[in-house]
């Protein structure tokens, strides 16, 4: 099977099959477009904006994944409901990590341009928002309260004008 | 370690695109930043549209140049406000029901937006300060959807509608009548018309009618007074026989004969309909009830029919008759007002056989009923409640007393498997044992209960709710509604369950 190093940016190298690492569309690009040569030994993918924490995580991802079909071009479709009660119990559980590694996932996965990662994560964020109000949602992500009290009611105001479609 | 606001913005629009409108509001409240990102988002704001009385627009307008709304609603219009949207790419405007609306004004707008593809000025009172002559240079525009009243369409001049509804309170001169088949003989591409006819007569009363070019897919007709011409709008039918996939009509004194005239007309003619939707509001016909008889002949092309919404009166042994004919049935909304009787019964019974139905929508049941009733798709049940004045107290009183927890539960219980929505009419019906048979179901999203005011109280057996899936939960009264969704407004609800406490 053929492999692929990938260097952290801290340094440590990671080597994984070359299909899993193309579940990135970025390193999908960099190989294809940038000419790095697949089937050279030495060459190594630097991703200087990716921990060695977050890469072994992401690679834990795209490897359990790595065999999904490809979603087709309707779920682009903005009309259709989200959903974000759809989440696997597999990811739910690879997901079960402080805030502070989620946020990173979810940097690394628009970084490297992993949908599935980037969908899963931002539905996780989502479903830490539900049904709360907005104080227990800054207490949540602590998240100070920058508006004065008048600020808010304006808020509050211009929010009564806009009607859900 | 990052934190949630070290995410770049077109990340957090991403998040907030997995909620629901309501809870995207709540968001904003959090901190500024947040509602920055929203307001600014596009993407986001298109779930909403504003809804503005006068008072509100000039605080509004700094706020709107940023947030580019695509649709706006504006009460109480008054010139100035509509000079201020003028200035705006809006894609939709509604002004139905703005009183006092200068149409020199009105045209002066409509000739700033060019990017309008949905106006909206039903029951508009608009005052013609300037005589709208022939020699008026006319509003070119490329609307899409159109909503208005007869006597200002002769001021666009626009031949790209879709769709197209008229309505008419006074009655129009025979000169307004031809300017409106001039106008609907311009539009090649409608595919939905809807005439609202308020006033004594018949909007079409000529048979300048071939000249339509268009191929009608959704016709709606509210009449309430009976036709003069109705051999007219058979033509009408007959010219997009092949095209009508869906028909509505509504009527409210036509006499009987006609009635059976147009319909056994669209049975035998409009070969591809798939919604039907034939109502009568006349207290009148109750003594005389409608005839299925002339219907059922051997003629009748109408065989696809899909959904099925029947106010009038009938007559039941016919009506049976005319449910075998219809195998396709999918959605049936059987809600004869006036002519409820022991007779329903029967009816009831007969209807289980439509094996495809995943939606059934009717005014009264009784325990036999629902004892016979198996649908093996129903996703949808709606039983409707009418204002309480307006039924017979014997009527009233049969719902809440046919409506007992064994059969409801027995009922819910072996349409588990499907059943999505519910929708009942007395909010006393929900007990805790029923709110579990409820919670039982699979695949359930949604409830809603009629009530006299809006309040939480019949929602109370659903307290501590845990569930999977989002469902809706709808509380609605003649004119108000409220609605909360799991797990969206948990908080919300639990805040209003603990004060009824």
């Amino acid at each position: 099977m053929q492999t692929i190093k990938l260097q952290s940016s801290d340094n440590e190298i990671f080597e994984c099959d070359l299909a899993v690492a193309k579940c990135s569309a970025t390193i999908r690009t960099m190989l294809e477009d940038l000419g790095i040569d697949e089937n050279s030994e030495d060459e190594v993918v630097p991703l200087p904006n990716v921990n060695s924490a977050i890469l072994r995580k992401v690679i834990q991802f795209c490897t359990y994944h790595k065999d999904d079909p490809v979603p087709s071009s309707t779920d682009d479709d903005e009309n259709k409901e989200k959903r974000t009660d759809d989440i696997t119990s597999w990811d739910a559980d690879f997901l079960k990590v402080d805030q502070g590694t989620l946020f990173e996932l979810i940097l690394a996965a628009n970084y490297l341009d992993i949908r599935s990662l980037l969908d899963v994560t931002c539905k996780t964020v989502a479903n830490m928002i539900k049904g709360k109000t907005p104080d227990e949602i800054r207490k949540t992500f602590n998240i100070k309260n920058d508006f004065t009290p008048a600020e808010e009611e304006q808020v509050r105001k211009e929010n009564t004008w806009c009607e859900e479609k | 370690m990052s934190d949630i606001n070290s995410l770049p913005e077109d990340i957090i629009i991403e998040i907030f695109g997995n909620l629901s409108p309501k809870m995207i509001k709540t968001c904003s409240l959090v901190c500024k930043s947040w509602n920055e990102i929203i307001a600014n988002s596009s993407n986001l704001m298109k779930n909403f549209q504003l809804n503005l009385t006068n008072s509100d627009v000039n605080i509004w307008i700094a706020k709107e140049i940023r947030r580019n709304h695509q649709s706006i609603i504006v009460k109480d219009l008054e010139h100035d406000s509509l000079d201020v949207i003028s200035r705006h790419n809006l894609k939709s405007l509604n002004i139905s029901d703005a009183e006092d609306i200068k149409i020199s004004i009105l045209i002066k707008a409509l000739r700033n937006l060019p990017a309008l593809s949905d106006f909206d000025a039903r029951y508009a009172q608009i005052i013609h300060d300037i005589p709208i002559v022939a020699h008026l240079k006319k509003i070119r525009t490329n609307l899409k959807k159109l909503q208005c009243g007869l006597e200002i369409i002769h001021i666009f001049n626009c031949s790209s509608l879709r769709k197209f509804e008229v309505v008419t309170e006074e009655s129009p001169n025979s000169n307004s009548k031809e300017l409106l088949i001039d106008f609907l003989s311009k539009q090649k591409d409608l595919k939905e018309l809807t005439l609202c006819d308020e006033f004594d007569g018949d909007l079409f009363d000529s048979d300048k009618i071939f000249k339509f070019k268009f191929s009608l897919m959704k016709l709606t007709l509210w009449k309430y007074t009976p036709f003069i011409y109705y051999d007219i709008f058979i033509r009408l039918l007959e010219l997009q026989k092949n095209s009508l996939i869906s028909l509505e009509v509504n009527f409210s004194t036509e006499p009987k004969s006609g009635i059976e005239i147009i319909l056994k007309f669209v049975m035998e003619h409009l070969v591809n309909l798939k919604h039907l939707n034939f109502g009568h509001i006349d207290a009148e016909l109750e003594n005389s009830p409608f005839s299925f008889r002339d219907l059922i002949t051997e003629k009748q092309v109408a065989n696809n029919i899909e959904s099925l919404v029947f106010y009038t009166p009938y007559d039941l042994d016919e009506a049976k008759r005319f449910f075998k004919m219809l195998p396709n049935l999918k959605r049936l909304n059987f809600r004869a007002v006036h002519s409820i009787t022991v007779q329903d019964v029967h009816l009831l019974q007969h209807i289980s056989c439509i094996t495809k139905l995943e939606s059934l929508s009717i005014i009264s049941l009784r325990p036999n009923d629902l004892n016979y009733m198996q649908f093996p798709n129903l996703k949808e049940i709606s039983v409707e409640c009418w204002d309480k004045d307006f039924l017979p107290a014997f009527i009233t009183q049969q719902l809440i007393e046919y409506w007992n927890e064994k059969y409801l539960c027995s009922f819910i219980n072996r349409h588990s498997g499907t059943l999505e929505k519910i929708s009942l009419p007395d909010a006393e019906i929900i007990t805790e044992v029923v709110a579990k048979e409820i919670l039982n179901c699979i695949n359930f999203k949604s409830i809603q209960l009629f009530q006299q005011e809006i309040s939480l109280r019949p929602m109370m057996p659903f307290r501590g709710i845990s569930l999977k899936n989002s469902v809706t939960f709808t509380i609605k009264t003649g004119f108000e509604k409220k609605i909360f969704i799991f797990p969206d407004d948990k908080a919300l609800w639990n805040e209003e369950i603990k004060s009824l406490r």
